[in-house]
């Protein structure tokens, strides 16, 4: 019976994949690849040269949007970088390799902060220290990045060049790093009743105190905007 | 009775927003008065000068691209309903799948919103979309195996790394570790400007960190707020979410709750910060960065981001002031002192001591 069951999962997972792959392939120019970049791709106003492949047109589309705006004379520029945008895009859509498209440094910086992370959480454990290991990698790693730029010039330059991929990768996704402790709510020890959750939703926005400024979206800094 | 309380909880909230403003505000500027900073208002710019700077600007574009949210749309819809075939059929890797069907549905959730139109994102922040949708997908995977949304939740965040038991909690959780080690990476781009306003800087975050939580304290004691759960809850909630949930945790908080709280603070201090920064004379660029980093966290900190000159000290109060308020609330003695001011109860202090 098990077995049976184990085969019937496998199966299920091997239509999954096939779906996943020809959801995916059901436009021409895009590839798998390019989808795995685009989760994995930095933010793009941080460091345009850093932007992968899938963002690229859609921005190059604004780009000339908003160049249009300021004159007629910058059109046949932009209609020009517009072509050499799209022969970009198609070689890198094409590409072979999967694994040269895949944001590598950022991935090493993130393995990096990670094993540091749980290296100090072993060495605070054994040691019995009630500290949260993540804040302290991020003030060993502040204070050895500021003591190798003192001591020497440019090392402290070389750990932020290193580190700051990973860092704007993390920093792209981090709020949905937060969701588990709000989707966790219906578990929290109660404060009141969903009726009474429900009214001050309601007078909350009665009084209209939830009127963001648009540009929390669009300016995600390498911090999360929460 | 029990609505009172979720009043009372809101109040702590606006009240303790408007506190941790004008107390940094105040205190910085002090500061740089004392240092010879000018806080006048800036001069209005003559109306033809603003025509001919006027330049057309196009929206940004959005940080997810739409293959991005197609891959897990789809991943998202056939993992759910592998992982709901493989619940009824009671397989060993029926764990393994819901785990990662949440972890999409969650990623869902949140590109989905982040993409979605500007004008219900002002309105609803993403993360409470991508929670809703979060919860709805456990909902879906409760009726697809006939248990409740409770019972599936609960195996949403087990506490455990091991790839058969870990839930997609566990792993998004996990996540935040190297985000928050990557935080010193945001302070090292800004030590040089760290260092010029040391002073200030560090009266302002001291200000933020300990005048937040104590007097925080002292306000949920002072209104009667619910009981200590809540009351530890509401403690950090002018610090970034990652180690709000850090703190909660460590003086036996609610992790959800100090969530919600930090979501609710964040969006009131993203609305209304600067007109009360206005409304109360501030003027002074490092004086406005400071306050709006100190009490309204990150969604502050990106307001800030049309005034150039404050925006990187509202970031740097931002980080400071949470690794401030971590470390204040790490030391044992003052974490028990927190904890009875809040509560009042000494035996609460003695039971989330570790």
């Amino acid at each position: 019976m098990k077995f049976s069951s184990s085969v019937a999962v496998c199966s299920l997972a091997l239509v999954v994949a096939i779906l996943l792959c020809t959801s995916l392939s059901s436009e021409a120019h895009i590839s798998t690849p390019a989808t795995t970049t685009s989760l994995l791709s930095l933010p793009e106003y941080r460091d345009a040269e850093r932007v992968y492949q899938s963002n690229s047109h859609s921005i190059h589309q604004r780009n000339v949007l908003a160049t249009e705006f300021r004159g007629g004379a910058i059109k046949k520029k932009a209609a020009a970088s517009k072509k050499a945008n799209k022969k970009k895009t198609a070689v890198v859509f094409t590409g072979p390799n999967v694994l040269e498209k895949l944001p590598v440094d950022a991935l090493t910086g993130i393995v990096f902060m990670g094993l540091l992370d749980a290296l100090l959480k072993k060495v605070f454990q054994s040691a019995n220290i009630n500290f949260p290991s993540m804040l302290g990698g991020c003030m060993l790693l502040f204070v050895v990045a500021v003591g190798a730029e003192t001591v020497h010039p440019g090392w402290g330059d070389a750990i932020e060049s290193f580190l700051t991929p990973g860092s704007a990768l993390l920093a792209k996704w981090l709020p949905a790093f937060f969701v588990p402790g709000l989707a966790m709510l219906p578990l929290a020890p109660s404060m009141g009743t969903g009726l009474d959750v429900r009214k001050c939703f309601h007078a909350a926005m009665q009084t209209n105190i939830v009127s963001l400024d648009e540009c929390y979206l669009q300016n995600i800094d390498y911090f999360s905007y929460l | 009775m029990l609505h009172k309380q979720i009043a009372k909880a809101l109040v702590t909230v606006v009240v303790g927003l408007v506190y941790s403003m004008t107390s940094v505000s105040f205190t910085v500027l002090a500061m740089r008065k004392a240092q010879g900073a000018n806080n006048a208002p800036p001069a209005p710019a003559k109306k033809k000068l603003v025509r001919s700077t006027k330049k057309a600007v196009a929206p940004s574009p959005k940080p997810f691209s739409k293959e991005c949210l197609e891959f897990l749309s789809v991943g998202t819809a056939a993992l759910l309903v592998a992982c709901v075939a493989a619940l009824r059929m009671d397989n060993p890797v029926a764990t393994p799948l819901q785990t990662l069907a949440l972890i999409f549905a969650t990623l869902f959730g949140f590109v989905a919103a982040v993409r979605g139109p500007a004008s219900f994102n002002k309105v609803v922040h993403p993360l409470i979309t991508s929670s809703a949708v979060t919860v709805a997908v456990v909902q879906l995977i409760a009726k697809g195996t006939g248990s409740d949304l409770k019972s599936v939740l609960k195996s949403y965040k087990v506490g455990s790394l091991n790839p058969m038991k870990m839930g997609a909690g566990d792993a998004l959780l996990w996540i935040l570790g190297p985000s928050v080690v990557s935080f010193a990476v945001s302070m090292y781009s800004r030590k040089t400007l760290i260092y010029e306003n040391l002073l200030v800087i560090l009266i302002g975050v001291a200000v933020a960190s300990a005048g937040g939580l104590f007097a925080t304290a002292a306000f949920v004691r002072a209104i009667n707020v619910g009981n200590a759960v809540p009351r530890l809850s509401l403690l950090p909630r002018n610090i970034t979410t990652a180690l709000a949930m850090v703190i909660a945790d460590l003086v036996g908080g609610d992790i959800s709750q100090a969530a919600v709280c930090v979501v609710f603070t964040g969006v009131i201090g993203a609305s209304f910060g600067k007109y009360l920064l206005a409304a109360l004379g501030i003027h002074d660029p490092v004086t406005r960065g400071m306050g709006m980093g100190g009490s309204a966290q990150g969604l502050g900190v990106s307001a800030m981001s049309n005034e150039p000159d404050a925006f990187p000290f509202a970031a740097i109060a931002m980080v400071l002031t949470a690794v401030a308020s971590t470390v204040i609330v790490s030391i044992p003695g003052t974490r028990d002192a927190l904890i009875k001011l809040a509560t009042g109860d000494i035996t609460a202090a003695a039971a989330a001591a570790p």
